[in-house]
């Protein structure tokens, strides 16, 4: 296996992360979206930590505290969701109109 | 190993200040919790204040430290990083004083939100020291992070929710976006995360002209002018500092700007340095845009709120100037610029708030004959808007004089030209501002004024609002005609930092054995 | 070279400054010991003005003098740096009179007077701190500081239409102060060494092309203020809009600030520039002459009216400062001067007609003489020395400007006639539109505003007012060495400077000289010889 495969598919997850980022309504799908734009920054840490620096495994360990973080984005992105749901009763983008966009 | 002869391997002295924040957030959250909200919210604002002014003592003890790298490298606490960390921990501490009546208005708990507060400024100030990829994206998330939690502070107030959401949508792609750069460097540079070696590492991979790095330089700009706000990375601004708690849109225009612009510095010179052309190209457009475009939209604008949020993008332009021109005298200007913006910017937001508690509304037209009922706000937020206008002899004059004194010695005529004509337009929408509040008659007041509150200062957390709103007039007032001291700190902070000396050199020296590794050995 | 060991400049500038700061503090509820107190203030720096030129000023010096120097933020090599010469002190001393007696003008103001004499001080010691300084970023600053007292001051005490005249002053003013920091930077950054000391600037070798962007930059700059014609709109706006006391500032001192500039910068500092620009400013100074008198002439508002008159005036500095001769410099100084209390007198009076009448339409107006007498006199007065009545100081100004241009051997006779015959035409209009307004307003019918209303006469306090801008005008017009003696040393030398780069200049383009000689200054070895000696 080559490198570039990786990076390849890296980058494809990346655009669909931001494909979906840019089309989703439902603001958990906006969260999701975001997801798999870090994991697609995961597995390219990987890959050059695998490729470039097996000594070191420095991807790696940036990898542990990006998944780390990645979660403590989650919690507080549904938190809000939460919040704004329960004032709402929606969590649809485009009802999201009290404030000039 | 015991942990002293940890500590002074990793050599940790360098973050104490931080150090003196994490043991004051924990005292805060544990106080709150042993004796209760009504009684905490007494001590704990003062707590919080007394940390971050610990904090700024322990870093001026820390000027021209010997040895500022720490932490194998992770972080580098230099002169220009002392600064930056000094300007976040002020702007926190200029924040809780503004905060104490808001929050305990708002019938939240204010313990909480010093504690996130707090949060906030130790990502701020970690990442002003950062000097690793690692490193530099947990403490900005840190400070993303919690200005995504104050921004939805008030969490019954469907505005506040709305503008923390989109706060966080946008900031975390911007940050996903950023760390993709991020990733690309670590591979482009053959596996190096230390921002010093990373351009070691491309130069020596023979990576310097590959399409890899400039898709890298504009992911992580992109990352970069999302937390400063420029435009086109702005969109976010005006929604989040409208729907925002007003303290909160304080802090996140100074303090979290500073940081960014910490960020800025640090990433552009010292991971950057064989596209400096290109990146100076890009922050050119960047601050041109911002510049322009913040004071135009700026004019339009009926909300306070929204006009500072504009007028705050029109200044990021003002101070990208000092970066891009790339001088000693560019990056001396920045920091001096984001010392004053700190005292001028914090001033206006204090008066806001006072104006918001008294009235509860931020409509620049409801601020109409205000000059009848309370001169002491009048003149304040005239003084702090009149210095973000630039008009002398107020510190933003002297900020604004200095930025362009360095953009012209640098020969950047266009940008200076821009800047000056752009601090015109602008002083035409503060100047409104001061119109409504100085210039009309008693009849023509507007019905918040008209029905204006007894002037009170001896209601819980008026007091603490009070000695915001006089220190930051006086600094406001006086800070530009006794500037010498803070000029010389500005300088030395620049010109004792070996990052930006190193930069100043016409070629980056690159020879391929200097990628300096070191050992892991603990 | 008098130095004295007390900072008198710095005394003199921060006194009604840090004065100003202890208005709110005054225990006062009807307004009433604001004015004193800030009329104290202006005395008592009126008194200090006074008693440093007389005691420390050497008059037949043409140096500066009272240099004071202090380092105020050396890393950008700005300077706390005051000094006067002969060009400043007279406008120094004018700015202490005419700032004072518009505090005692302004005793009726009864709006929120401890703002307005809060401005008042703030606005005097940025007049005096723009005639004093000699640093390009001091300078600027103190040219910058006047502008929001101003604005504020118009827009709150002024007539109907104050905030469209305040915001259209403030904008012009301020884009036409960009223009003097780019030119500040700009010289500060060529040559091997940075500084914004005037004198070190003027020593600078520039070239060509940049002295003339540079010249033109601060042209448009001194040009908003003076004002020059294509940007003198804010002017009949902001002058016809202000109240009385504001008007007198505004027309006594703040014009006055674009002529000192031009002369200590553009002329001291570029004088190579200045000799291809001398024909464009006497061009210039021409169309301010005729087409501020005709566009007066078309006034129906009194203020409106004297402010176009004010333009009118203003072309004659212009005209001094283009001639290249020490009369017409002297001269150019003497206007300035002389219109400083003229338009201060005139703008008073107009202050107290509408006092009384309510109104400032010249066809309501009318009859005037016979139930308010001795306003009628000293309007009269005012006048007559704005039309340049002989034994009055306008007379003598503009008379030496004339002379002083028609013996300027820089430009070729055909130009001068040109020059004087169109400058002429504005002399013969000046006195049909003053004297029609007195006749509008004095004479003939009593106007509907005047009609059944009782009229006091003018007051001790306004007597007394007018009478001390009058009586120095009738002094100057009777006797001009009087004032002119006290700085002539200056201008006789800023004139010789000039002069010296006409050869420099002419030398570099000799070959060009021939096709523009109408405008351009032509000069004979031999005629050099003699004048540069």
């Amino acid at each position: 296996m080559q490198l570039q495969y990786f990076l390849l598919i890296a980058a494809a997850l990346f655009c669909i992360g931001i494909y979906g980022l840019i089309t989703s309504r439902n603001a958990v799908r906006v969260l999701m979206s975001i997801e798999l734009m870090l994991n697609a920054v995961n597995l390219n840490l990987m890959a050059f930590s695998n490729y470039l620096d097996a000594d070191e495994i420095k991807g790696q360990v940036f990898t542990i505290f990006v998944i780390t973080i990645a979660a403590a984005e989650a919690a507080v992105g549904l938190a809000i969701v939460l919040a704004i749901y329960r004032n709402r009763d929606t969590v649809d983008m485009e009802q999201f109109n009290l404030l000039k966009w | 190993m015991d942990f002293a002869t940890l500590a002074a391997q990793l050599n940790a002295g360098t973050i104490v200040p931080e150090g003196i924040v994490i043991v004051t957030i924990l005292l805060v959250i544990v106080g709150d919790l042993i004796v209760g909200r009504s009684v905490s919210a007494r001590w704990t604002p003062y707590l919080a204040i007394g940390g971050l002014l610990l904090a700024v003592l322990a870093l001026y003890q820390r000027w021209d430290s010997t040895s500022p790298i720490s932490f194998f490298g992770e972080f580098n606490a230099d002169n220009l990083s002392v600064v930056f960390r000094g300007i976040i921990a002020l702007s926190a501490a200029g924040t809780i004083l503004m905060s104490i009546r808001y929050v305990e208005q708002s019938g939240t708990s204010l313990a909480e939100f010093l504690t996130i507060l707090l949060t906030a400024v130790l990502g701020g100030m970690f990442l002003a020291g950062s000097d690793e990829l690692v490193s530099v994206y947990v403490s900005l998330e840190t400070l993303s992070i919690s200005s995504y939690l104050l921004t939805g502070y008030t969490k019954r107030d469907p505005r506040s929710n709305e503008a923390a959401l989109k706060y966080l949508l946008i900031g975390a792609s911007s940050s996903a976006i950023f760390l993709y750069g991020a990733s690309l460097l670590y591979g482009l540079s053959g596996g190096e995360t230390r921002l010093s070696a990373i351009s070691a590492g491309i130069a020596t991979a023979g990576l310097d002209q590959s399409i890899g790095l400039v898709i890298a330089l504009v992911f992580a700009i992109a990352g970069i002018a999302f937390k400063i706000a420029a435009v086109p990375f702005h969109q976010w601004t005006p929604d989040v500092y409208e729907g925002s708690p007003t303290p909160v849109v304080a802090f996140l225009s100074v303090g979290s700007k500073a940081a960014g612009f910490a960020l800025a510095i640090r990433l552009l010179v010292t991971a950057f340095p064989l596209v400096t052309e290109q990146w100076q190209f890009v922050m050119t457009a960047l601050a041109i845009l911002s510049m322009v475009l913040g004071n135009v939209v700026a004019l339009a604008q009926t909300s306070m709120k929204r006009l500072l949020a504009y007028s705050s993008i029109g200044q990021a332009g003002f101070i990208m100037i000092g970066l891009v021109i790339g001088t000693d005298a560019g990056y001396a200007s920045m920091v001096f610029y984001l010392m004053i913006y700190l005292f001028m910017n914090l001033g206006a937001f204090t008066c806001i708030i006072l104006f918001t508690l008294r009235t509860g509304t931020d409509q620049i037209s409801e601020y109409s004959g205000l000059y009848q009922k309370d001169p002491l706000l009048t003149l304040a937020l005239s003084i702090c808007l009149l210095s973000l206008g630039g008009i002398p002899p107020l510190a933003g004059f002297f900020g604004k004089l200095y930025l362009f004194w360095a953009g012209w010695q640098a020969g950047a005529y266009p940008l200076v030209l821009l800047g000056l004509v752009t601090s015109v337009i602008s002083i035409y929408y503060y100047i409104r501002v001061v119109k409504m509040m100085v210039v009309k008659e008693p009849q023509e007041m507007s019905d918040s004024v008209k029905n204006y509150p007894a002037i009170r200062w001896d209601l819980q957390g008026m007091r603490p609002l009070q000695v915001g709103l006089v220190m930051t007039l006086v600094a406001t007032t006086i800070a530009g005609i006794l500037s010498n001291p803070l000029f010389t700190l500005a300088n030395n902070s620049v010109t004792q930092t070996p990052m930006l000396q190193a930069a100043q050199k016409p070629a980056v020296q690159v020879s391929k054995d200097e990628t300096v590794r070191l050992p892991i050995a603990l | 070279m008098v130095s004295t060991q007390f900072p008198w400049l710095t005394t003199i500038i921060l006194l009604p400054l840090v004065a100003s700061l202890f208005i709110p503090l005054i225990p006062d509820k009807q307004g009433k010991t604001v004015r004193w107190y800030s009329l104290g203030v202006a005395l008592t720096d009126l008194a200090l003005i006074a008693y440093t030129v007389w005691n420390h000023y050497d008059f037949q010096n043409s140096g500066f003098q009272l240099v004071e120097r202090y380092a105020w933020v050396p890393q950008l090599g700005i300077n706390w740096s005051l000094a006067i010469d002969g060009i400043s002190m007279p406008l120094v001393v004018l700015t202490g009179l005419v700032t004072t007696l518009s505090v005692l003008a302004a005793w009726r103001v009864d709006q929120k007077p401890r703002l307005f004499h809060f401005l008042m001080l703030m606005m005097y010691s940025a007049q005096i701190g723009v005639f004093c300084a000699q640093d390009m970023i001091q300078f600027f600053l103190m040219w910058e500081i006047e502008l929001v007292p101003v604005y504020i001051l118009i827009a709150i005490w002024g007539g109907p239409k104050r905030l469209y005249a305040a915001t259209k002053f403030i904008l012009y003013t301020a884009i036409g102060s960009i223009f003097i920091l780019v030119a500040a930077l700009a010289m500060a950054f060529s040559g091997d060494h940075i500084t914004f000391d005037m004198q070190e600037l003027g020593l600078k070798e520039y070239s060509l092309g940049f002295e003339l962007c540079v010249y033109g930059a601060l042209l448009i700059a001194y040009g908003v203020k003076l004002p020059i014609f294509p940007f003198h709109t804010w002017l009949p706006d902001a002058h016809g809009e202000a109240s009385a006391p504001v008007s007198m500032v505004l027309a006594g001192v703040l014009l006055k600030m674009g002529g000192y500039a031009l002369i200590r910068m553009n002329m001291e500092m570029l004088p190579h520039a200045h000799v291809y620009f001398a024909p464009v400013l006497a061009i210039l100074g021409i169309v301010n002459i005729v087409y501020g008198a005709l566009a007066s002439f078309a006034q129906r508002n009194l203020k409106r009216r004297m402010a176009y008159s004010s333009i009118s005036h203003m072309g004659f500095v212009l005209l001094g400062i283009a001639s290249f001769t020490d009369l017409g410099m002297s001269g150019a100084v003497l206007q300035m001067v002389s219109h400083g209390l003229i338009a201060a007198a005139l703008f008073f009076l107009a202050g107290v007609t509408y006092d009384r009448t309510h109104t400032l339409d010249l066809d309501e107006m009318g009859g005037l003489a016979k139930k308010m007498p001795s306003v009628f006199a000293l309007f009269t007065i005012g006048s007559m020395a704005s039309l340049a009545l002989p034994g009055m100081s306008g007379f003598v100004g503009e008379l030496a400007v004339f002379l002083g241009f028609t013996t300027s051997e820089a430009y070729n006779p055909a130009f001068k006639a040109v020059v004087i015959l169109l400058s002429a035409v504005g002399l013969i209009v000046t006195p049909m539109y003053l004297l029609s307004m007195l006749r509008e307003m004095f004479y003939g019918q009593e106007g509907n505003a005047v009609v059944g209303v009782s009229l006091l006469d003018a007051k001790p306090r306004e007597f007394f007012i007018a009478a001390c801008l009058l009586i120095p005008i009738i002094g100057i017009g009777l006797y001009p060495k009087l004032i002119t003696q006290t700085y002539d040393v200056k201008t006789v030398q800023i004139a010789a400077h000039v002069r010296n780069a006409v050869p420099v200049v002419a030398h570099q383009h000799l070959e060009n000289l021939p096709r523009f000689s109408f405008a351009t200054p032509v000069f004979q070895q031999n005629e050099l010889l003699g004048l540069v000696k």
